[in-house]
């Protein structure tokens, strides 16, 4: 399976995450992305965007075995 | 649909051949049953095999024997809690029960999505409870079975291994919607709210909800990017302007009243994916089986605890948490 490129995909993913469509189907990562906007939102430095996008990758690299994170990551791989 | 509530005797036989169970049932038959290698937690509210049932004398089995090539069995407290998903990271998935109300079940409901490696393996289970008759009387357990010790303040996991190229996946299915109603948002995480951010104006939320004559047996729905979570309403006290919840609210998130549900069994069944696959294990909310009046009546293929809170990677209410085993994909 291709991650997307490391973290970039997914920085640019949370920074748009106010209007992220409602497209992804893994349970884990809506729940983890409901409280990464929350700390982004308190600490707005871009550090702080790169550390969230950074766990969110993590999230999907352990569970890339699951069917319905590997359809996220083939969704966010096939937007780079 | 395969037998899911059994005897004592008969749960006893299963520990005593030496299979890996995760159990519920009332306290006073879990302290009867033997030693070995299986966790439990308290309630006499199942759905078993004919449908919702409450008995004091049954047990219901989820046996990890067909799944899990290897179980291994952890316990944890309030201040260890939050290494939970450190130490599932080598398993396929995780299945935990936690007391209700106890110090824990605070510890993990107001902290898990901060926990470190949050939900990198399937966290599933449920908040052990008492039959309704006993509120106030006597309190929610866990078991650990290698000692038969009961437990009023913390957690029993089951870290379970799969054989290669199985794969466990958690799901929900919560047939509650967001209503029509105002937004509305919490300025402080917690199980209780003075105020609330109603449609933007802040409330005093207890005579708010009074005042407005809400059906607070719908829970409150959050939309975390499609994903909908609810939060159960525990009790309204408008004297002492207080509202409480069987999870926690939290700042930042939107939330609105859901709207009413028609005939829970039968929408239930409706929105049950078609091949679902291999239900290993499944738990739904007392508040769905009390308001929904499932008493007797059956929900598709699941069956299993009807427990006082359901943790999907994190605590949820009045949801059905399930999870399901599979082949990997490419294998």
């Amino acid at each position: 399976m291709e991650h997307p490129d490391n973290t970039p995909s997914f920085t640019s993913r949370l920074e748009r995450s106010g209007h992220w469509s409602k497209d992804l189907e893994f349970l884990a990562a809506n729940m983890l992305i409901a409280r990464l906007r929350l700390v982004m939102y308190a600490d707005q430095q871009p550090a702080t965007v790169v550390r969230c996008a950074m766990e969110l990758y993590g999230l999907y690299a352990s569970n890339s075995g699951l069917p319905s994170a590997r359809r996220d990551l083939e969704r966010l791989g096939s937007e780079r | 649909m395969a037998k899911a509530l059994f005897s004592v005797a008969e749960v006893a036989r299963l520990i005593e051949s030496g299979k890996t169970l995760a159990l519920a049932g009332d306290e006073r038959v879990l302290r009867q049953l033997p030693r070995g290698n299986w966790i439990g937690g308290t309630t006499p509210y199942f759905i078993g095999d004919a449908g919702g049932v409450c008995s004091r004398d049954l047990i219901h089995v989820t046996e990890l024997g067909e799944d899990a090539q290897a179980a291994q069995i952890a316990r944890y407290d309030a201040r260890s809690i939050d290494r939970v998903y450190i130490d599932a990271a080598t398993a396929a998935y995780s299945l935990i029960i936690i007391p209700a109300q106890s110090p824990t079940h605070l510890r993990f409901a107001l902290g898990a999505p901060s926990f470190e490696r949050f939900a990198h393996r399937p966290l599933i289970g449920w908040i052990a409870g008492i039959h309704l008759d006993d509120l106030g009387k006597v309190a929610a357990l866990v078991f650990d079975g290698r000692s038969g010790e009961a437990i009023a303040d913390g957690a029993v996991v089951l870290h379970a291994r799969l054989p290669k190229g199985k794969v466990a996946e958690l799901a929900i299915l919560n047939i509650f919607e967001m209503g029509e109603g105002p937004d509305i948002k919490f300025e402080k995480d917690g199980f209780e709210a003075r105020e609330a951010v109603v449609g933007g104006v802040r409330v005093n939320w207890a005579k708010w909800l009074e005042q407005k004559q809400a059906d607070t047996r719908l829970p409150l729905v959050a939309d975390y990017l499609g994903t909908r979570v609810n939060v159960s309403f525990q009790n309204v006290d408008a004297a002492a302007s207080v509202v409480r919840f069987y999870a926690p609210v939290f700042v930042g998130v939107t939330y609105r009243h859901a709207r009413p549900v028609r005939d829970y069994a039968a929408q239930f069944t409706r929105h049950v994916p078609a091949d679902i696959g291999q239900v290993t294990f499944s738990c739904n909310c007392i508040l769905n089986y009390l308001y929904s009046e499932l008493e007797g009546k059956r929900t598709a293929a699941f069956t299993g605890p009807v427990t006082f809170g359901e943790i999907a990677y994190q605590l949820v209410n009045q949801t059905l948490a399930y999870l399901l085993v599979n082949d990997a994909a490419g294998t």
